[in-house]
């Protein structure tokens, strides 16, 4: 048994190094090195597709500060890959990092990978970053999902703008439940 | 002595604000050896499947759905299964809180001839990375389709072979005894260590008494090695005498949430008032009203998840000057070095690690988003 734990510690050791940019030192100060060179190998995979690695690099940092054993944070740093990847999936080839992160999010909140898709739909040209936010903060505030998406795509189907999806923010979210 | 195989399976089936469902848990595959309290011969095949469903908070609290099936065989004499539902109300999280369940099911010989019915009830505490479990079990055995509620008897639950010498149980009626159960446990990074005593009142048998100190070793992801010493108890619903046991085995981890891995701390459940809530979140300062504590932290993805305090500003407000990018962001707080939970004013997700982490957005104008 212990020929096998090192065996698989030596093929772990000897693995070709992730690219130096994905060698984040916040991971090597606060990871194992068994767990840091999977996580690095993510990181390297989400960059190859080009998603956003930093959300990854904090669900490792997350799971070593909630003392999360290694193999629950590569599981975790999984399922955000996932996540990113379902986000980027609902929006399309050209999405931004941050609306990326935004849609991941509002996939979380509870949105389906329809909705986000609808809000890519109608509103082609602007930034789907900040509607999905605003779904994302009008369900923090207790707002029903369906609720807080027919009053975000309206007003994207209208044309909103960024500054016009706050406003809608603030007039809804004191209706929910401010914090 | 005898030599034991066993193979358990703890499937995990949550919900939560996710619209899917998420499958985690453990398959154990282990072999050990055992002293049975019972003199016996011959080798005994043990298996296990178990599998919990919990879905989001229900009035407070958190429902959960368990069911099992184990079987136990001793080649050319007997295979006997056990077989248990229920249900369990937790009143907070994994780690922290009480819960009530009840459970029914059966047990025998060839088929469940016997019904089970328990009542269980327990309070589990952590602190930091280590965790105490208390809880109070009552199994009671009833008549079956066989009519019969002579435990014992081969139509039945066959325990003639568990009871520690034919004087003491033969002919006697096992109806229902209690088990009292500690469990003491640390998680440090990839090692989880457990030390457990159960304390059994009423029933039958000899043994009374039983303890087990086990070890995970995380040797890759989703795979540990597991290690477990003890003496256990009569197991009367699948016909396995107590015994002093040594087991070595793998751990398989499914998902994100194995069964008997280290869980982060869960949201707690507490009253209103006291529940921290989100009030402010700029681009430049985090703003949390909370209960009375003498001191408060956060952590989340603007303090790269590590814990920082939190300034007391009057009136249970705490606050953080932090810089901000305006977006989404993560976090979790504790007051006094209590549980790491979300804040009301934060959308409360699944972390990926058994807990909760609070959603939150900052505006990219730094305006305040609370009162």
């Amino acid at each position: 048994m212990l020929r096998m734990t090192a065996l698989l510690l030596c093929l772990a050791l000897l693995r070709p190094p992730a690219d130096a940019a994905a060698q984040d030192p916040r991971l090597a100060a606060r990871l194992d090195s068994l767990t840091r060179v999977q996580v690095e190998a993510l990181v390297t995979s989400a960059r190859g597709e080009r998603l956003p690695t930093e959300p990854l690099v904090q669900k490792a940092l997350e799971g070593a500060s909630k003392g999360a054993p290694g193999p629950h944070i590569v599981t975790a740093v999984k399922s955000t890959f996932a996540d990113l990847r379902r986000a980027r999936q609902a929006l399309g080839q050209s999405a931004g990092p941050d609306e990326i992160v935004a849609a991941a999010a509002a996939l979380r909140a509870g949105a389906s990978t329809t909705m986000v898709a609808e809000i890519r739909r109608v509103a082609p040209r602007g930034g789907v970053a900040v509607p999905l936010a605003v779904f994302t903060d009008l369900v923090a505030g207790g707002m029903a999902v369906d609720a807080a998406w027919r009053s975000v795509s309206e007003l994207a189907e209208r044309g909103g703008d960024d500054q016009a999806f706050l406003d809608l923010r603030d007039r809804l979210r004191p209706a929910v439940g401010s914090p | 002595m005898r030599y034991a195989i066993a193979v358990a399976a703890a499937l995990v089936l949550r919900t939560g604000t996710l619209p899917a469902l998420q499958l985690g848990g453990t398959v154990d595959l282990g072999a050990g050896q055992a002293a049975w309290d019972q003199p016996g011969s011959g080798a005994l095949t043990q298996g296990a499947l178990g599998a919990t469903y919990r879905a989001g908070a229900l009035f407070g609290l958190e429902p959960e759905l368990l069911g099992g099936i184990g079987l136990s065989s001793e080649p050319a004499e007997r295979t006997a299964v056990e077989w248990d539902l229920g249900g369990r109300l937790h009143t907070r999280g994994a780690r922290t809180g009480a819960w009530l369940g009840a459970a029914v099911g059966g047990a025998g010989v060839g088929s469940p001839a016997a019904r089970l019915t328990r009542l269980e009830g327990g309070l589990r505490q952590a602190i930091g990375p280590a965790g105490l479990h208390v809880w109070l079990s009552r199994t009671s055995f009833g008549a079956g389709t066989s009519g019969s509620k002579e435990l014992g008897q081969g139509d039945t639950l066959a325990l003639g072979d568990t009871i520690p010498g034919p004087g003491s149980m033969s002919g006697r009626r096992i109806v229902e005894y209690t088990d009292l159960g500690a469990r003491a446990s640390l998680g440090l990074g990839r090692y989880e260590l457990g030390l457990s005593f159960v304390r059994r009142v009423g029933g039958t048998g000899v043994r009374r008494t039983a303890w087990e100190a086990n070890g995970v070793w995380w040797v890759a992801p989703s795979i540990g090695l597991v290690g477990a010493a003890g003496h256990s108890l009569p197991q009367f619903g699948l016909a396995v005498p107590g015994a002093r046991y040594g087991t070595l085995g793998i751990r398989l981890a499914l998902g994100a949430a194995p069964r008997g891995g280290r869980r982060a701390p869960r949201e707690p459940a507490s009253s209103a008032q006291a529940a921290p809530r989100l009030v402010l979140a700029t681009t430049h300062r985090l703003a949390i009203v909370g209960p009375p504590a003498g001191h408060a932290e956060v952590m989340g993805d603007f303090t790269d998840w590590e814990p920082r305090p939190l300034e007391p500003d009057g009136d249970g407000r705490w606050t953080l000057p932090v810089a901000l990018s305006p977006g989404v962001h993560h976090l979790n707080v504790r007051f006094d070095g209590a549980e790491w939970t979300v804040p009301a004013g934060a959308i409360a997700v699944d972390d990926g690690f058994g807990g909760r982490v609070g959603l939150f957005v900052v505006r990219e104008d730094g305006k305040a988003e609370g009162r």
